[in-house]
Formats: structure tokens, C-alpha cells, sequence
């Protein structure tokens, strides 16, 4: 995060902090009423969550530390493009989950988004598709974690050894409680606060800045060349663009909320209205640390942050660190909540059938959220900045999963044993690739073929292996 | 249940009608002028510093008043109450009205006039429904209620016009003296009613409904869990809302000139609000739906408090209503004008799900223990924010956060006001029945089906062969779904009314889920 300020809030921020987390944790404890011992009902909230929550909700799974400070930092550092492609492709991919895929997975009644793949094709391959998401989702919540640890570190000294383990702690507690009723819930509290510290951030900027800083920031950080120009980059912003708004099609959180939904049609216009929501805070963010770039100019360790301690007045600074906070405690929850329920229904359940019967599936569930969020703690406290792991890991959801996902709905000629090699090998290629690319000696210009060329192999696999089953099985049928 | 909207008076139910009507005109402008007065004479007096610990001390007596109060009720007819309690209203008011006027600005008088006047503004309304309740058949009730309501309103609009053209005439303070008039007009027409020839009043409902805990009611559990922050939370933006107005106006005659002004306005539209937008609401969305619009309008105040609180230091003017002002403005406008026109009447509706003695019980419990701790809670937290000297963007955003909560805690108001409905579902108690089926005609498939299999497991039999007789009706592949997910096996009773007109294969599959639960009963 480069920028160290103790003082950077001179307000006390113990307060605002503290009535955050406390009410985020009884908003939790709350939600534990409506559980009621049903799987359904901590799963995906009964199928009742209206429209309003889940554009919130969703908002606040796109809108995490991700999309909002290190999108901002990466303009200040590189551009526009680098840090907007992060909002903007998340929020593509909700709008997309929005118009093709809502109403379909919404209609099938589904606890989790493995649950599509075991009944599309079988149990190894929702295992699989489980295991991969888990994966990236646990360095998700680290990185979403690390951030907060070092959120609170400038808002109440606290060392992150101490943040991190309290704020999991405390997410973890009010997930097992409400389940996901809990975790919708307090993504309107959550999102609510930090949507509104945004707006009023933007608003304040652009009506206090001088209209000359504004011109500066836009010929400085602004250019159209890193999309349309291959010199500049293009290849590598398209790659993490798509890998985005294609590869968070396959995100676990997204999908609970689609099926949470209380109807088709909340579910599909929901997502739409969050992308939107998404993109435009993204675009908001993006353009404060393009303002930020000309602010801090000159400044060895330029950020966000620094820009806001220099410019905003005290009440907005505390109103944009407590968004901050918000951004990151609506994505953690969410995440630790995906990970619980994909590895104890979509993993355990399968490989361990007498550990996890039906009748312990609630129990076991609530119980692997504290592992996974102990696993994110831990590599939180260790490795603190994972944003290259990040990429990769979510490049490795977008090589493998997609595919089967969006061929197993649109195309009905996919089988099990296409779906098992479209998701291994291009998964296993991603990591190798992500080693060795560099070493290859391709021109630096081609950064991001890594990344745009697994799904298609992906594609490739999956549509041959089927053809080719398909094709065996017409000519075993003339035989007989 | 109730229509909310105001009826027509038929000769014979005049009387009745026109007396309570003009009852609840008197009592609301005596309670406004009053109100007027008093927060002008505590500003000047006491000044906004003194807020929080005015909230604590009215906390602790309004604990005390309650208990003397439902002494008082025991002992004496609620008709009798009524009038003592008016009386009294007027004897207390008059007293500090002639000491005021006497020259006295003491602290002490600007205390007491904020308590009574608070307590006023509960006990008297309070005893005069009573009174309404004993008075009226259900069904009258139901019809004049809501119209005996809308004068209660209008009568805060005259209240609050008169204050605004009397304060130059005569004095910030001296329409107190209506106020005590008024109090005692409607003592003496509380004479006039007669309870004693009703042989079937409000609270005693037809139907076979048994009391229960008020705990064991869910939608009561709601309304009680969600009075604390909701409380907390309004009398935090009433603190920002007087302290803006105690720097603003400095004079006492210009405080309570924009202050009655402000209160004709939102009690002028909370009337339009009562007429026109709550009936429409509640019969396109539902009574559960409709209350939710109250606590979600206090997080959008909240927000608005905290929007004014970014504004630096210095953007209030002395006798400028800036724009930073305006958001305070906004936020109490809207808590003044939904309390009265959605959030008190739809409640009224809500609380007429469950019998009568668990409702009454309630409602003491929400007004003699909740209310009062959830001010005091409030005045300590804003003595502990002065204490630690915290600024005001700080409270502000405590008070989003707990607007928050509040809107969180609210949305449980229609599924629980479904199921309380449920729990009481007697085939012959037709107005409970037809509340209920309106109300589930207000949801998705997929929330009526989530309360209704809450249902099948009830311990009350009624309650889940009424549940199973609506998720039948809506039968479709996925209830055997649904079924299978139920964490035990339905009675016998239930599931042979799920069976019935089912094909034999979904009999079989209906009865499969339920084997799979090896539990049964």
C-alpha cells in the first residue's frame, strides 16, 4: 500500500469503527432467526431475498477493495485503464450473469453454483468446479483481508496481526449464524455506507477541485490508447477485461445470490442494476485517482489515500475509510459464506457421504467457514499483497469453469467427461503458463495471451470431447 | 384488516363518532401548542447542551409514570382515567404556563415542561384510544377509526398555524394557556361518552384466539426488538434537529415562529400522507410492507443528518436556513411526517394479529419499558459522545449505522405479521382469515411458501392444515422439494390434506420426502 500516515485521519475513529462492526455483527446475530434449521434457509436465504437486497448485495460482492482502492492506486501508478478495467469487468460480468444466465440457474432451484455442475454432468465435476472457486475465493478473502488489516491499522493503530484475526473472527461468527440471510442483510448496511462515502467523495472533489486540476488529471491518466492501441498495452487490458467479465460469470458469490433470489425476474434485473452500480462507483473511484495523480504529483509514494488525507475534510475522511471498510466486509463474508457451502455440499458430501449426511449438511457447512477463514487469516498475516495470486487464480476459475458452465446451459450436447478435461487441462496449462510465461521470450506486448488463451482451449476440449462422444455413441447405436 | 381509510358516519354512530373526532382534534392541538412552547422555552432556557440529559431524566420518569399509570388502570374505569389524565394535563401545563409568565427561567421549569409535556403527548392519546376501543364494535371501529385518526392530525395543523400567529401577538410562551383550554375541553367532553351499553367492544374480538406470551408472537418479537434502535435513532436526529435550531434562531420569538411552521407543514402533509398515500399503499403492497416505509424513511434521515454533519464547521449561520440546514430539516421532516400517517397505523393494524390480551400486554411492554430505555439509551450515548468530545460527524454516522439496523430489523415486519396471522388462523374468525389471505397475496410464490412451510411443523394443528391447505393450492414439483429439505416429518393430519387431489405419483413422491425424515410423530 506504500503510504504509511498515522495521522492520516486526525478525527477519532474509534467510534464510527466500532458501531460499524457491532452492527454488523448483531445485524448477523439477527438473521440467525430466520434460519430455522433449514439447508435452504442458510444457503441461499429461502429463495426471498427482494430485489432491492440483492442489488445491494451484489453490489456489495463487485465492490470490493479491489475495485475501489487498488483500482484507484493503479491509476495513480500506470492509468485510467489499468485501474478502471477492475470495476468495469466485474460489473460486465454481472450484467451479463444478468441477461443470459439468472433466469435459467434461477429456475433450477440450486443451493450452489456446483450444484449446476453435478446436475448438468456429475458429482466429480461440481466437485471440481468447488474446489477450484474455493481456492481462489480463500486468497480473495486474504487479500480483502490484508487490506482491512491495513485500513485499521491507520484508523486505530491497531498492528494487522490483531486487526485481521478480530475482523475474520467476527465475519465468521455472524456467517455461521445467519448464513446467508446474514450476509445479504449486511451488505445493505455495508455496500450502503461505502456507496454513499463514494458518491459524496466524488461529488466533494469535483465541486472543490479547480476545473484546471480536472483538465490535468484527464491529460495525464486518461487516453484511449490502452484499449485500441496493441503498442500501449491493449492485449493485456483486454485479457484482464474479459478474464473479468466472462471469468466472474463463474463466481460462487454472484451465483448464491442469483438463486436467493425471490423470483426470475429479481434475480435477472437485479444483477443488471448491480453491474451498473458497480461500474459507475468503479468509474467514480477511478476518476479520484485520476484527480489524485495531479494532487500527489511528484510524490515518491502517490495513493488514494493520501490524496484523500490531503484534500477531504475530516467527517468525509472518516466517511471514506469507513467505505473502504465497508467494501472489503461485504466481499469477506460473502466469500467466506461460498466457500463454506461449496466445499461442505459440493465436496465433503460427495468424497465423504457418512461424514455428511442430509440431515448434518447445515452443521457441517456452518463448521467450514472457521477453517476457511482461518486458511485466509493465515495467508493474510503471511502474505499480505496477493494481488498476482489473485489474478491468477480467478484466471484459473476463467480457464476451466466457464466453459462447461455456458456450453452445459446454451448447448445440450456437452457430456461429463468433456466437462472434467475442459476444466483440468486448461487450468493446469493457466498455472504453468502463469511460471514460464515470461521465460518464453514473447514480446512484452503480448502480455495477457496467458490469460485469453486457456478458455480457448477450454472451448476446444470441451466441444471435440463431446463431439467425438457424441459421435461414438450414434455409431455403438447403429451397430446395435 | 383495516382499510386506513377514513368512512362515512351514518346517523345513529354520530354521536360516537363526532364526539372522539373532536376529542382527538383538541387533544392534537393541545399537544402541539404545547410542544411548540416547551421546545422554545427549553432551547432558550436549558439550550441544546442540555438534551441528553433532559432524554435520561424524562426516561426515569416516564419508568415511574408507567407505573402508576397501569395502577391507575387496574383500579379505576379507562373513561375515568381519561379524564384524570386530561385534567391533570391541564392542571400541570397551566401551572408551568403561570410560572413562565411569572418571570421564572429557571433550568429546573424547562426540564419539567419538556417531561410533562412528553408524557402528555404519550398518556393522553394512549387513554383516549383505549377509550375509542371499548367503545366501538370491531367492525365500527374499523370504519371510524382511521377517520377519528385524521382529526387527531388535523388538529396538529391548527395547533401548529396557531402557535405561528399567536408567538408575535402574544409571546412564545403564552399559548401554553390554549393549550391547557384545550385539555380541559376535551376532559369534560370525555364525560359525555358512554361505554357501558357495548356489549361487544374492539379488544374483544369474536373468534376462539388464546393468548399467549407476547414473546411468542413472532410479529410482536419484531415490533419490540425493532422499538430500541428505532427510538434510539429518532430521538438522535430530534438532538441534531434541536441543536440546529437552538444556533440558528437565538430568539426566542423567531424559534418558535419557524418552529410552529415547521410542524404545521409536516403535520399537513403526515394528513395528506394519512388520506391519500397510506390507504393506496397498504391495499397495493400490505399492511407489513406499507409499516416498513417508516423505519426505512429514518435511514434515509439518518443519512440525511450525516450528509449535514460533512458540512465544515461554521456552515450554520445565525437566522440563515443554508443548504447544509436543509438536510437536518429533511430528516426530521420525515420522521414527523410518516411516524403519525404510516408507522402508527399500520402498527395498529399489525398489533390485531394476535389476541387481544397478548397485544395490550405489548404494548405496555413497548411503552413502559422499551420506549423509556431506548431514550435513556440515547441520552447516554450522546453524553458519552460529548464527553469523549466527539465531533458531529461521528453521531451522525453512529445514527447511519443504526438507521441501518433499523431498516435490517424492519424487513422482518411482513413475514412475521404473516405468521402471527397463521398462528392465530381460526376458520371462524373471517376478518383474521381474510387479513391473512390479503396479506399472502401480496408476496411471491417464493415468500409465501417460505412462511407457510415454517407453518407445517407449527405445534398448533390448526396453524399447519392451514398452511398445508395454501401451499396445496399452489402445488407445483418443487414442493416436494422443498418437503424433502424440511428438518422433520409433518403430522399425519397435515399431510393427509397435502395429499388431498394429488396425483398418485405425487402422493407417492410426497410421501417418500416424509419417510426420509424416519422422525415422524
Amino acid at each position: 500500500m506504500g503510504y504509511h500516515a498515522q495521522e492520516l485521519l486526525e478525527a477519532v475513529l474509534i467510534l464510527p469503527t466500532l458501531a460499524f462492526l457491532i452492527v454488523s455483527l448483531l445485524i448477523g446475530l439477527y438473521a440467525s432467526r430466520r434460519i430455522q434449521g433449514s439447508v435452504r434457509n442458510y444457503f441461499v436465504a429461502g429463495n426471498v431475498i427482494p430485489f432491492w437486497v440483492l442489488v445491494f448485495s451484489m453490489s456489495g460482492q463487485a465492490i470490493e477493495l479491489g475495485a475501489t482502492h487498488d483500482n484507484a492506486n493503479l491509476v495513480i501508478a500506470k492509468g485510467f485503464w489499468d485501474g478502471a478495467v477492475l470495476p468495469i469487468g466485474v460489473g460486465l460480468s454481472l450484467i451479463l450473469i444478468g441477461i443470459f444466465f439468472a433466469k435459467p440457474l434461477h429456475g433450477m432451484r440450486l443451493l450452489t453454483l456446483p450444484d449446476y455442475y453435478s446436475k448438468r454432468y456429475n458429482t466429480t465435476v461440481g466437485a471440481l468446479v468447488a474446489l477450484i472457486s474455493t481456492i481462489s475465493f480463500i486468497i480473495l478473502i486474504a487479500g480483502n483481508l490484508a487490506g482491512l488489516g491495513m485500513l485499521l491499522q491507520l484508523a486505530l493503530d491497531i498492528p494487522p496481526v490483531v486487526s485481521i484475526p478480530f475482523v475474520a473472527t467476527l465475519v465468521t461468527i455472524y456467517t455461521i449464524a445467519g448464513g446467508l440471510f446474514a450476509v445479504t442483510w449486511n451488505d445493505v448496511l455495508q455496500i450502503g455506507v461505502s456507496l454513499v462515502a463514494f458518491s459524496v467523495g466524488l461529488i466533494w472533489t469535483l465541486f472543490h477541485v479547480d476545473q484546471e486540476v480536472l483538465n490535468q488529471a484527464l491529460a495525464m491518466r486518461f487516453s484511449w490508447g490502452p484499449l485500441t492501441q496493441f503498442d500501449q498495452g491493449s492485449l493485456r487490458v483486454w485479457a484482464s477485461l474479459l478474464a473479468l467479465a466472462l471469468g466472474d460469470i463463474v463466481a460462487l458469490d454472484f451465483m448464491e445470490r442469483v438463486f436467493a433470489a425471490g423470483s426470475p425476474r429479481a434475480a435477472q434485473s437485479s444483477c443488471i442494476v448491480a453491474g451498473l452500480v458497480t461500474i459507475a462507483i468503479g468509474i467514480a473511484l477511478a476518476v479520484l485517482g485520476m484527480v489524485a495523480t495531479v494532487v500527489c504529483h511528484g510524490e515518491a509514494n502517490g495513493s488514494l489515500l493520501l490524496f484523500v488525507e490531503r484534500t477531504f475534510p475530516p467527517g468525509l475522511r472518516m466517511l471514506f475509510l469507513m467505505g473502504l471498510i465497508g467494501a472489503g466486509l461485504s466481499t469477506i463474508d460473502g466469500a467466506i459464506m461460498a466457500c463454506s457451502v461449496a466445499l461442505s455440499r459440493n465436496v465433503l458430501s460427495v468424497w465423504a457421504p457418512t461424514m455428511v449426511p442430509a440431515s448434518r449438511l447445515l452443521l457441517v457447512s456452518r463448521g467450514m467457514a472457521v477453517p476457511v477463514g482461518v486458511i485466509a487469516v493465515l495467508l493474510a498475516l503471511v502474505f499480505p499483497v496477493p494481488a498476482e495470486l489473485l489474478v491468477l487464480a480467478f484466471d484459473v476459475v476463467f480457464s476451466g469453469c466457464l466453459v462447461p458452465l455456458v456450453l452445459g446451459i446454451y448447448w445440450p450436447r456437452g457430456t461429463a467427461r468433456a466437462a472434467v478435461w475442459a476444466i483440468v487441462v486448461p487450468s493446469v496449462v493457466r498455472v504453468i503458463l502463469h511460471f514460464v510465461f515470461e521465460d518464453l521470450g514473447l514480446d512484452s506486448r503480448l502480455d495477457g495471451l496467458q490469460t485469453l488463451m486457456p478458455p480457448i482451449l477450454s472451448l476446444l476440449l470441451f466441444v471435440g470431447i463431446s463431439l467425438s462422444e457424441s459421435a461414438n455413441e450414434d455409431a455403438s447405436e447403429v451397430s446395435r | 384488516m383495516s382499510s386506513l381509510r377514513p368512512s362515512a358516519v351514518h346517523k345513529g354512530q354520530n354521536v360516537h363518532v363526532h364526539t372522539f373526532a373532536f376529542l382527538m382534534f383538541l387533544i392534537g392541538l393541545a399537544v402541539e401548542v404545547s410542544r411548540v412552547a416547551r421546545d422554545t422555552f427549553f432551547l432558550q432556557t436549558a439550550g441544546a447542551d442540555q438534551i441528553p440529559l433532559v432524554y435520561i431524566l424524562f426516561a426515569f420518569l416516564m419508568i415511574l409514570a408507567s407505573l402508576a399509570y397501569g395502577r391507575a388502570a387496574r383500579r379505576t374505569s379507562i373513561e375515568k382515567l381519561a379524564r384524570i389524565t386530561l385534567a391533570l394535563a391541564a392542571c400541570v401545563v397551566a401551572g408551568e404556563w403561570s410560572l413562565i409568565a411569572s418571570g421564572c427561567r429557571s433550568e429546573y421549569l424547562a426540564y419539567a415542561l419538556f417531561c410533562s409535556v412528553e408524557m402528555f403527548f404519550i398518556f393522553v392519546p394512549l387513554t383516549v384510544w383505549a377509550v375509542a376501543n371499548q367503545t366501538f364494535k370491531v367492525e365500527e371501529g374499523e370504519k371510524f377509526l382511521p377517520t377519528i385518526a385524521t382529526f387527531g392530525l388535523i388538529g396538529t395543523v391548527v395547533g401548529g398555524l396557531f402557535s405561528r400567529i399567536a408567538t408575535p401577538l402574544v409571546g412564545p410562551y403564552n399559548a401554553l394557556l390554549l393549550s391547557c383550554v384545550a385539555f380541559a375541553g376535551a376532559a369534560l367532553f370525555t364525560g359525555k361518552l358512554s361505554i357501558s351499553a357495548r356489549s361487544t367492544p374492539l379488544d374483544n374480538e369474536s373468534g376462539s384466539r388464546r393468548p399467549r406470551s407476547p414473546w411468542s408472537e413472532s410479529i410482536v418479537k419484531t415490533l419490540t426488538f425493532l422499538a430500541f434502535p428505532m427510538w434510539v435513532l429518532v430521538y438522535m436526529i430530534e438532538y441534531t434537529y434541536f441543536v440546529t435550531m437552538g444556533e440558528i434562531f437565538t430568539d426566542a420569538h423567531e424559534l418558535s415562529a419557524f418552529l410552529s411552521v415547521f410542524v404545521t407543514v409536516c403535520s399537513l402533509c403526515a394528513l395528506l400522507v394519512q388520506l391519500q398515500i397510506t390507504p393506496w399503499l397498504v391495499a397495493r403492497f400490505g399492511v407489513g410492507a406499507t409499516c416498513f416505509l417508516y423505519p426505512a424513511s429514518l435511514a434515509v434521515a439518518a443519512t440525511s443528518t450525516l450528509v449535514f454533519a460533512l458540512f465544515p464547521e461554521g456552515s450554520v449561520e445565525p437566522g440563515v436556513i443554508s443548504m447544509p440546514v436543509l438536510f437536518v430539516l429533511f430528516a426530521r421532516f420525515l420522521d414527523m411526517a410518516l411516524y403519525q400517517s404510516i408507522y402508527e397505523s399500520t402498527v395498529h393494524v399489525l398489533y390485531y394479529a394476535v389476541p387481544a390480551q397478548t397485544r395490550t400486554e405489548a404494548r405496555a411492554l413497548v411503552g413502559g419499558i422499551i420506549f423509556p430505555a431506548s431514550i435513556a439509551c440515547s441520552g447516554v450515548v450522546l453524553m458519552l459522545f460529548r464527553f469523549w468530545d466527539e465531533p458531529t460527524y461521528n453521531i451522525a454516522f453512529t445514527s447511519v449505522v443504526v438507521g441501518f439496523l433499523v431498516l435490517i430489523m424492519a424487513m422482518d415486519i411482513r413475514p412475521d405479521y404473516l405468521r402471527s396471522l397463521l398462528t392465530h388462523a381460526d376458520p371462524r374468525n373471517f376478518q383474521l382469515k381474510a387479513a391473512l389471505l390479503t396479506e399472502i397475496s401480496h408476496l411471491s410464490l417464493n415468500e409465501s411458501r417460505h412462511i407457510l412451510l415454517g407453518s407445517l411443523l407449527a405445534e398448533d394443528e390448526e396453524e399447519a392444515v392451514f398452511a398445508a391447505t395454501k401451499l396445496r393450492e399452489r402445488f407445483d414439483s418443487t414442493l416436494i422439494e422443498d418437503l424433502h429439505e424440511l428438518p422433520r416429518a409433518v403430522r399425519p393430519t397435515v399431510m393427509a390434506v397435502l395429499e388431498e387431489g394429488l396425483s398418485v405419483e405425487n402422493i407417492t413422491a410426497l410421501r417418500e420426502a416424509m419417510e426420509s425424515k424416519n422422525l415422524g410423530y
